[in-house]
């Protein structure tokens, strides 16, 4: 139970990171797009930010984390990425690990059904 | 409502994202107030100039000839002249470091674990970083774009693995030094 679970976040913490990265190339020709004046800065800006979270929300329903969690951690990264430029993906991933590996509770009871 | 505000209180889950947000505003209290006194004395900050230096003599042995290194205010240039990478303030890798720590405060299993961990942890992702850098002028030199595949793709992978590595090496590093303390 613990080892397919296991499995799960091992393969979908691999899929997180690779998809982030790829994002980044996705950035790049959507900028291409703005200085062509296709579409404004702002709603660039709106997609990219919406499609991480979406990501993330994915990310954390593969996991079966739940909303409560998925909401502070989100909520963390989005403040700390906003003021501070802090690394988003690396701050959902420190919520992650400690849900996953990190002692007190175990990691079964961080789980929802 | 008390007892609503006990049970979160109580919750692992709200201790360490507590804990793990409070670090990450007290670093970077820190190192703000840190970069605007640099900024005051129209100086470039330590470790950016550091990083950067370490990466410029990284890629002279990996054989970059007339390899230039020029600072200035707000970063460095390093590079072959036309071919020159800028290492700004953001490329520095501290921010990925003060995430580090805050999750091992965060965690929180013991206060000289953690700061040992702390060190070593900042030592690997500069480690990561210095090598980052200087693969980037080195692949800009070679020329063509995979250069900016690496930037965006390979490097961030590095040091995510490499943060993700010492998460997991973790719970092993507390035990042997539980035994050394």
């Amino acid at each position: 139970m613990i080892n397919s679970s296991r499995q799960t976040f091992g393969v979908s913490t691999l899929l997180m990171i690779n998809a982030y990265l790829l994002i980044s190339f996705g950035v790049g020709y959507i900028s291409f797009l703005v200085v062509r004046g296709s579409i404004t800065h702002i709603s660039v800006w709106l997609i990219i930010a919406l499609f991480k979270v979406a990501l993330n929300y994915l990310y954390f329903r593969v996991t079966k984390r739940s909303i409560s969690q998925f909401c502070i951690a989100t909520l963390v990264a989005v403040i700390a990425r906003l003021t501070f430029e802090m690394p988003f993906l690396l701050i959902i991933l420190s919520f992650q690990f400690f849900m996953e590996f990190n002692p007190v509770g175990g990691a079964t009871k961080r789980r929802v059904s | 409502m008390s007892s609503i505000l006990r049970s979160f209180r109580e919750n692992d889950f709200v201790r360490f994202a507590a804990r793990f947000s409070i670090t990450i505003i007290l670093l970077m209290g820190v190192y703000r107030f840190y970069l605007w006194s640099t900024a005051q004395q129209e100086d470039l900050d330590w470790i950016t100039y550091q990083v950067s230096f370490l990466s410029h003599k990284l890629a002279l042995l990996l054989g970059v000839a007339n390899c230039e290194f020029n600072c200035f205010m707000d970063g460095c240039r390093i590079g072959v002249e036309g071919k020159m990478i800028n290492v700004l303030e953001g490329c520095n890798g501290i921010k990925l470091g003060f995430v580090y720590i805050a999750y091992l405060i965060g965690v929180n299993h013991n206060y000289k674990s953690t700061f040992i961990q702390a060190v070593l942890g900042i030592i690997t992702i500069q480690f990561f970083n210095v090598f980052r850098i200087g693969m980037l002028v080195v692949l800009r030199d070679l020329g063509g774009d995979a250069y900016f595949f690496f930037i965006k793709y390979i490097f961030g992978v590095f040091i995510y693995v490499s943060i993700i590595a010492l998460w997991l090496l973790k719970p092993a590093i507390d035990k042997r030094l539980d035994k050394l303390f």
